[in-house]
Parts: C-alpha cells; sequence; structure tokens
C-alpha cells in the first residue's frame, strides 16, 4: 500500500500547468504588441501635434502612451513567465500594471459621468425654478 | 517549455497568494467600471447608428460610398461593445480569484483567456491611430 503523504512529497509542486503558462504567454505577447503600436502611434502623433494645447496633447499622447507603456510592461512580464512558484510574482506584477491603466481609465469615466449627472441635474434645477 | 511526460504525476500547484488575490480583485473593480461604461456608450451608439444605417441602405442603396461608411461605423462600435463584454467578463473571473480558491486556478486562465482578445483589438485601435497620425502627420 503506498503512503499518500510520502506520495505528495515526491511530486513536483508548481504554480501553473505547462498549457496555462502557454496561455498566458500568449496573452502577454499580444499586450507587447499592443503596446509597441500603441507608443509608435504615440510618438508620430506627438510629432504632429506638437503646437497643440495642453489639454489636446495629454489627451492624444500624454495618456494613450502611459496605458501603452504600461501594457507593454505588463506584456514583457507575462511573456516571458519563468516558470515554478516564482511565476505568481510575475502575474501579481503584470496584474498591478493593468491595473493602473483601468484605474486611470475609471476615473475619468467616473469624472465624465459626475460632470453629466451634474450638467442634468443642474438643468432639472434651473427648469424648476424659472 | 517542458511538457509533462505522460506517465508522470500532474504537479501539484502551489495556492494562488494573498497578493495576487487582492490585486486581482482591485484590477476587477476598475475593469467592472470601465466595461460597464463602454458597453452602455458602445451599445447605444451601436443601435443608433444601427437604426441609421439601415435608413441609408434603404434609400441609398447597399452600394453607395456613405452606406458603406455607416455599415463600417456600425461594426466598428459592435467591435467596441464586444470588446466590454470581454472585459467585464474578465472582471467576474478575476474578482473570482479570491472568491473561489478551489476553482482560483481555472478563473485566472479565464480573466486571461478573456484579455487576450481585448489586447488584440487594442492593437487595431493603435494600428488606426498610427494611420490617422500619420496621415496628419504627411499633411502639416
Amino acid at each position: 500500500m503506498t503512503d499518500p503523504y510520502r506520495e505528495e512529497a515526491t511530486r513536483k509542486h508548481e504554480a501553473l500547468l505547462a498549457e496555462e503558462r502557454a496561455l498566458l504567454v500568449r496573452a502577454g505577447k499580444v499586450m507587447v504588441y499592443a503596446g509597441v503600436v500603441g507608443l509608435i502611434a504615440v510618438l508620430v502623433g506627438l510629432k504632429a501635434a506638437s503646437g497643440e494645447g495642453a489639454v489636446v496633447l495629454i489627451r492624444s499622447t500624454v495618456l494613450p502612451g502611459l496605458f501603452s507603456a504600461l501594457t507593454l510592461q505588463a506584456g514583457l512580464v507575462l511573456a516571458r513567465l519563468p516558470g515554478g512558484g516564482r511565476d505568481y510574482h510575475e502575474i501579481e506584477t503584470a496584474v498591478r500594471s493593468l491595473g493602473v491603466v483601468y484605474a486611470i481609465k475609471g476615473v475619468i469615466v467616473l469624472i465624465i459621468i459626475a460632470v453629466y449627472a451634474s450638467l442634468v441635474l443642474m438643468t432639472f434645477v434651473l427648469a424648476f425654478l424659472g | 517549455m517542458r511538457e509533462a511526460a505522460p506517465s508522470e504525476p500532474e504537479p501539484l500547484r502551489y495556492p494562488i497568494p494573498d497578493g495576487l488575490q487582492r490585486r486581482s480583485a482591485w484590477l476587477a473593480k476598475w475593469m467592472r467600471i470601465v466595461g460597464m461604461f463602454q458597453a452602455g456608450l458602445a451599445g447605444l451608439a451601436f443601435l443608433y447608428s444601427g437604426i441609421v444605417s439601415i435608413t441609408g441602405v434603404f434609400t441609398l442603396g447597399i452600394f453607395s460610398a456613405g452606406s458603406i461608411i455607416m455599415l463600417l461605423l456600425l461594426a466598428a462600435l459592435g467591435i467596441l461593445f464586444r470588446q466590454a463584454l470581454l472585459l467585464l467578463a474578465a472582471a467576474d473571473h478575476l474578482a473570482d480569484i479570491g472568491g473561489e480558491p478551489e476553482d482560483a486556478h481555472d478563473h485566472l486562465n479565464l480573466a486571461f483567456t478573456r484579455l487576450r482578445p481585448v489586447f488584440v483589438i487594442d492593437l487595431v485601435i493603435g494600428l488606426l491611430m498610427l494611420v490617422s497620425n500619420s496621415l496628419v502627420l504627411v499633411m502639416s
């Protein structure tokens, strides 16, 4: 009869199975391509929008550039997963970079919703008052 | 990458650490906000431009320039709507990593399976942005 505890101790421990790691690496490669293309587009846009104001510059180059750079960073981490127990640490780094991208996008979305909601509210209040 | 031999027992899994679970939940929260906003906006725009496109196709004919542009716009809005749905699905799986520890690995895989086409769409958007910026640069 085999001892299940002894058997478990001799088995290899992994964070991800080979096919799971391959899936994450594929996703990382797509993120790398998206990041690189985004950064090139931003650099071209920066040249085109050199005479524009600060708001246009932030909207058309700074924010897309930041998003592309963070996506590229997350993609590079995922595309080079080392294997073994360190995979989780690398995935956490990638998730943190993506988290910053979506947190900034989320804050922008919340600001847009707040501005529109306050405009609608003001319209109703003004219509009610006079 | 090393594949496990058929006779070799499947390796044991380390549990997903708390740090990754917390970060995934944080990412899921923001992803859901962005996904819902994008889905609402792209969905409404898709419905509106769908009605305009159908009207245009009936009045101008399907092969007119106006109808083709409207149909292309409709396709782009449909892709943006699909991207928002994929974001929401990925956010659900990322949030479930911490909520369902026994299925955590499956949720992690499913989250990145949903995120891959999201970034393919971002890649296409980046290419379109590159083309339009290059045109602006050449014209100026």
